[in-house]
């Protein structure tokens, strides 16, 4: 283990014991901070972070705040895609390429660290105490230093802005003019500032066990703070909290100004309270980041952060090697990874991430519906560890088949659900179908009651789901099971969300807010408007119903692996591997790696060190 | 205008001696043509060349039997058992290469028959008939001319009624190639015909089948095109490289055709970032498409020298 | 001269026309520009309605078409309109991309001419010499290369190149991600270093491409002049060979060259799009493969009318060029 590895935890390297949710969060500024500092030595991969031991189950609250470094002058940075607005909040906006710039210019309660851990981060609070759990009550106390950068304090003032856009009464009589997405806020009932506007105190109407991704750039889709102050400037509003959830004026003309005056970029109204703050920006194709000077914490690293979009991976991996940009964090397939770790002065980040790769069976075609005993052959038949040494392990050697949908390897709680599944077993596959009644026809696939054991598998034209594809056929073939390719470029857009596939071939973007997955597993007439393959089963639906409102974390995963078990004996989907985060730099650079959903590969910039 | 003073011999009589006369006359061209040709050195090695790859690409699955199958040792560099190495999933690249190649040599072949068709019909018709037919013939290349066709592809291909592939992708490499022929490749072939058509349509053999009351159709496809054939030919062998690279342009942009039939624009596309890790996946396709575009340009130097008559060198 | 010009461009405006109407067409097929966006979650009809009618898709689209053909006329363009995608200016964006790739093409076109007229020219009148021989053999090596694998060869041979510059002490001179984001300064020396060291590539590899072109082209109009009756006439006067070339055949032979020239203009912004690819050049190469992308309506829609209406006006340059240097064109 190469490189010092210190951005993986806490130096202290005490784990706060398990206190469970009631934990009382409210901990000492300098026991253990740094949660992304230290210094990299050079060279070769730091890619320990697949050895990462996952945050313990509990371990959250922990506290967080940004480390005392050097300065290192300006940095340029390639983004796999550029900076487009400021309001990250509203559907119309929203792009993850946006995170990579916010979250070091937006107020959040949470910082999501390198475990994938919640932390509270005491740069901006004071403490986040949960009060009670029936009713649930949380607690937000700000910093008194706080401030945006025109000096104006942040506060509840602004989250009450948050509430106001995402749950708002007019939403639930048809059309929400915030345009927002947040969960959550509708279950809230109260929403209180104390006279100096630094403390909120949040009460639950019912409970909401992804409380904590609130406000927080971590949960994204509506829950980004922004300047209220600047709204009620731009509006004639005097006090946002005054403004009702009814329809009213006011309420509109907040909501005119929130989904129109945020948008691209204007430094005007497009304050920082964060470490940096964007000094100018030409929409997707480079942005500024420069130092706050109203930041009250530690300053940043780099004095400047000159970011530029650049799409094409090897455009990305060749500017590194010819020296013209230090840092960049590219979409990464092998022959990328390869070329950085054989350059020489170059390190590497690679590690599974949030988003992972499936096979998905159409549970709606009778072929699959009816045939459990298929899905099941073609379950074995598949060679996980097979497509995985081919077409990952380049990027990060540590990299295993996938063993869960709802929790990453990296993360606590993790079970391996599928161990055994997807070996490449030609026999047991070929046994499955001969005991269900299933025969080899002539043409070499086996047939049953006038359906052949063949289908297609949909994708968007990506190289290497082609490949995964072919991977497919080839072990499925012996098997007498037939697998056809049928790639297409809108097939995202078009086939995936209409249900137009025998199997789909696609990823998932996980998250620490587990609640935003459940959409993607329960049945349709249940909420599962992401459900696309027409899977369905009750026992499932209520455990992830649970889930949402289990506010005891340990608990909560124990329901997700119970859903993830009922889910791996249905085989409605299987689970193929983690997509990798990856980003690489020169030497010279450290600790920099790569974290969604924010930041990116400048998720920790403020740490980044340098050597002469 | 036309005033045909002479008495004309009955029409049938006529045909039979002109076409006889045509005929000998024409062998003996042609054996001129071939003459000239066989001494063009880089013609003849264009042609074997090209023989070779055809050879190579419809005859070499029958001698080189390897699957184009993924599942074999991965990342095999050129030597043994896989003379071209094998790729990161284990397919042997000298399969893949005689595949890709077949596939762009079926699409160019289909490109140059198809643009050459409608070219030569729609360059003659606008020709001879001039007037409106020619009119909306020559605007109509205009309008295609002044829009990129890379880019009218692509916005085709965004669009909803695009010729999808089917299910299973087979036979996409003919949408493909029909897209290249019909968006791309026929009307330089037509604005030549025309051209030359325009001026045949005022030679006195035109004029007299004219007076005699032949047909549209026959004077054009009878009497006019003939006299074309050497331009015709000359850029439908030019076509045929064009498709090939045209091909491989449409693969940069994930327009070309799909797996599993892959052309050598596919494979090249698929391996270009390889060049500084398994540089053998980059560079025998590469080879490749370049040999099929090399062989099949210097033959159509090779024709059009060879059916020249002015070309004799200035300086003996 | 000037009743000819007057004529071509009244031609020109017609066809200009039909053209925007089919580009419409195309662009319209792309589908409804709020497809992504209706999928990203539930929404009710009279939010989708709302932003029907803000982004102008509750007319009927020769009402649009009127509308942005209105706007285009009159220098209004329109803006992006799809959800997320901000409201960009088109013009100001085009405008901005046109320049960046008329940077590109126009050091490409020069050079590529001036490289292939001489070659071809020197090829002609040294016919089946080996230099001819050489010439011929280059050209069509060239010629037969996909662009996009010239490009990435080059791509690759300079970041070697550097690497061997580095270490003889001459530091990294070629630049592989686009031109320098805040301009050139410093002085001469260095603006001309870093000028040269950010256009090497992507000129060298449409250089490679053009050149191939012009210099066949040259060489063939050459060889039909030099074989033509009044070169032949002043060669029989003893006039020296360097002459006849130079005063007789060169003007004439320079006539088809011209004419490629032109027309090449559509294939050179398909070039773009790979050569702005690979290089990571912002022209209108990359908005155009963004905007297809995005299914941006009106920026697809202006980019293939502004791109129509520079080709159509540069082929009208060449005819009357041509009509110019050819004394057997009468205008009239």
């Amino acid at each position: 283990m190469r490189g010092s590895g210190t951005w993986t935890g806490s130096p202290a390297g005490t784990a706060i014991r398990v206190l469970g949710l009631v934990a009382v969060a409210a901990l000492s500024l300098s026991a253990c901070g740094s949660g992304s500092g230290g210094t990299g030595s050079g060279g070769g991969d730091v890619n320990q972070g697949q050895d990462l031991k996952p945050g313990a189950i509990g371990a959250l609250d922990q506290p967080f705040s940004r480390p005392k470094v050097p300065d290192i002058g300006e940095v340029r940075v390639a983004l796999d895609e550029g900076f487009q607005d400021y309001n990250n909040n509203t559907g119309a906006a929203n792009n993850i390429a946006n995170n990579y710039l916010l979250g070091l210019v937006i107020p959040s309660p949470y910082f999501e660290d390198a475990d994938f851990s919640l932390k509270i981060d005491k740069d901006y609070m004071e403490s986040v105490t949960v009060k009670s759990t029936t009713p649930q009550v949380i607690e937000y106390r700000w910093r008194p230093e706080a401030v945006w950068s025109d000096g104006a304090p942040v506060g509840c003032k602004d989250m009450y802005l948050a509430y106001l856009a995402n749950a708002n009464a007019v939403i639930k009589t048809g059309v929400n003019p915030f345009d927002t997405q947040g969960s959550g806020f509708d279950q809230i009932s109260r929403l209180e500032c104390s006279p100096d506007g630094k403390t909120a105190t949040v009460t639950f109407a019912t409970p909401f066990a992804d409380w904590r991704g609130m406000w927080s750039m971590v949960a994204q889709g509506g829950n980004q703070l922004l300047p209220a102050h600047v709204l009620e400037q731009k509006t004639g509003i005097p006090d946002i909290t005054k403004v009702g959830m009814a329809d009213s004026p006011d309420l509109r003309r907040a909501a005119a100004f929130y989904t129109k005056g945020w948008n691209d970029f204007n430094a005007d109204v497009d304050l920082s309270a964060g470490p940096y703050l964007i000094k100018s920006s030409v929409r997707n194709q480079q942005a500024v980041l420069v130092r706050n000077p109203r930041w009250w914490g530690n300053p940043g690293a780099p004095s400047q952060i000159d970011t530029q979009a650049v799409t094409d991976s090897q455009g990305a991996v060749q500017a590194l090697l010819n020296k013209e940009t230090p840092v960049i964090g590219p979409q990464a397939d092998p022959t990328i990874a390869e070329q950085v770790r054989a350059g020489g002065d170059f390190e590497v980040f690679a590690r599974g991430g949030q988003t992972y790769e499936h096979l998905d069976f159409n549970m709606a075609r009778p072929l699959f519906r009816d045939h459990p005993e298929l899905r099941n052959a073609v379950a074995a038949c598949i060679n996980r560890q097979d497509i995985v040494d081919k077409l990952v392990k380049g990027i990060d050697p540590k990299i295993r088949p996938l063993g869960a949908f709802t929790i990453n390897p990296n993360e606590s709680g993790y079970v391996d659900h599928y161990q055994g599944i997807g070996t490449g077993d030609t026999a047991k596959a070929k046994k499955l179908l001969e005991d269900a009644g299933w025969r080899l026809g002539a043409d070499g696939v086996y047939a049953k009651g006038g359906q052949r054991a063949a289908f297609s598998v949909g994708h968007k034209l990506v190289d290497r789901r082609a490949q995964t594809v072919q991977l497919m056929q080839a072990s499925c073939k012996p098997a007498g099971i037939a697998i056809g390719d049928a790639g297409q470029e809108s097939f995202n857009d078009q086939q995936l969300p209409a249900g137009d596939f025998d199997t789909a071939l696609f990823a998932w973007v996980g998250s620490p807010i587990k609640s935003s997955l459940i959409q993607n597993y329960v049945s349709k007439d249940k909420g599962g408007v992401a459900n696309y393959n027409n899977y369905s089963n009750p026992q499932v639906d209520d455990l992830l119903a649970k889930t949402n409102t289990e506010l005891d974390y340990t608990k909560r995963l124990a329901l997700f692996n119970q859903a993830e078990d009922v889910m791996a004996k249905d085989m409605h989907s299987i689970p193929l591997f983690q997509l990798i985060d990856f980003s690489a730099s020169d030497r010279a650079y450290a600790p920099v790696s790569y974290l969604l959903p924010v930041g990116g590969v400048l998720w920790n910039a403020f740490a980044w060190t340098k050597q002469p | 205008m036309v005033d045909v003073r002479n008495p004309t011999p009955d029409r049938a009589e006529r045909d039979a001696a002109s076409a006889g006369f045509a005929d000998s006359q024409a062998r003996a061209q042609w054996r001129t043509v071939a003459r000239r040709f066989v001494r063009h050195k880089a013609a003849v090695a264009g042609m074997v060349l090209f023989s070779l790859l055809l050879l190579f690409a419809f005859a070499g699955p029958l001698l080189w039997t390897a699957s184009l199958d993924a599942g074999g040792d991965a990342k095999i560099a050129p030597g043994g058992a896989h003379p071209f190495g094998t790729d990161r999933i284990g397919r042997d690249m000298l399969a893949q290469v005689i595949s890709g190649t077949r596939f762009s040599l079926q699409i160019a072949l289909v490109v140059a028959v198809v643009a050459t068709v409608a070219g030569v019909v729609l360059g003659a018709l606008a020709g001879y008939l001039r007037g409106l037919v020619d009119a909306a013939i020559s605007r109509l290349i205009d309008l295609l001319l002044c829009v990129p066709n890379l880019v009218i592809t692509a916005v085709l291909a965004r669009s909803t009624f695009t010729l999808a592939p089917s299910v299973q992708n087979q036979s996409n490499w003919l949408s493909v190639a029909l897209i290249i022929a019909l968006f791309t490749s026929w009307f330089p072939i037509a604005r030549t015909i025309r051209g030359m058509t325009l001026s045949l349509r005022e030679k006195e053999f035109v004029e007299a089948a004219r007076a005699l009351g032949a047909p549209t159709s026959r004077i054009v496809f009878r009497h006019i095109l003939p006299n074309t054939v050497d331009v015709i030919i000359v850029n439908a062998t030019v076509t045929v490289a064009q498709a090939v690279l045209l091909e491989s342009a449409l693969s940069f942009v994930n327009l070309g055709v799909h797996r599993p039939e892959a052309s050598l624009g596919l494979l090249i596309n698929e391996n270009k970032n390889e060049l500084a890790t398994l540089p053998w996946l980059f560079w025998f396709p590469f080879v490749f498409i370049v040999l099929i575009s090399l062989s099949v340009n210097f033959m159509g130097d090779g024709l059009r020298d060879a059916f020249d008559p002015r070309q004799r060198k200035v300086r003996e | 001269m000037l009743q000819y010009v007057v004529r071509r461009v009244l031609i020109a405006i017609p066809l200009l026309i039909v053209a925007s109407i089919l580009t419409f067409a195309l662009t319209t097929a792309m589908g409804d520009p709020l497809a992504d966006w209706k999928l990203l979650k539930a929404r009710t009809p009279a939010e989708v309605a709302s932003e029907y009618h803000r982004i102008g898709w509750d007319r009927s689209p020769p009402q649009r078409y009127l509308d942005w053909a209105g706007g285009f006329v009159t220098g209004d363009w329109k803006t992006t309109i799809i959800p997320g995608n901000g409201t960009q200016d088109v013009r100001s964006e085009i405008g901005r991309a046109l320049g960046v790739t008329l940077q590109l093409v126009i050091f490409a076109e020069v050079i590529a001419l001036l490289l292939g007229m001489a070659v071809g020219a020197l090829g002609a009148v040294r016919q089946y010499s080996p230099f001819d021989y050489a010439a011929t053999g280059a050209a069509f090596f060239m010629f037969s290369m996909p662009l996009f694998c010239v490009a990435v060869i080059l791509k690759f041979a300079g970041i070697q190149l550097n690497n061997w510059l580095e270490n003889i002490g001459a530091g990294r001179w070629i630049v592989t991600s686009g031109p320098p984001r805040d301009g050139f300064s410093g002085g001469l020396g260095h603006i001309l270093y870093s000028y040269s060291g950010a256009f090497v590539l992507p000129v060298l590899s449409l250089v490679a491409i053009q050149f191939a072109l012009y210099s066949r082209f040259q060489r063939a109009s050459l060889l039909d002049t030099l074989n033509a009756d009044y070169v032949r006439t002043a060669r029989a006067k003893g006039l020296t060979p360097a002459r006849v070339v130079v005063r007789h055949a060169l003007r004439t032979g320079l006539i088809p060259v011209i004419t490629v020239f032109a027309l090449d203009l559509g294939l050179l912004f398909g070039g773009a799009i790979i050569t702005e690819t690979v290089f990571g050049w912002r022209g209108m190469g990359a908005l155009i493969v963004d905007a297809i992308t995005k299914k941006e309506p009106w920026m697809v829609q202006s980019w293939m009318m502004i791109t129509a209406i520079v080709i159509v006006a540069f082929t009208l340059l060449a005819d009357i060029v041509y009509a110019y240097l050819d004394p057997r064109i009468r205008l009239g």
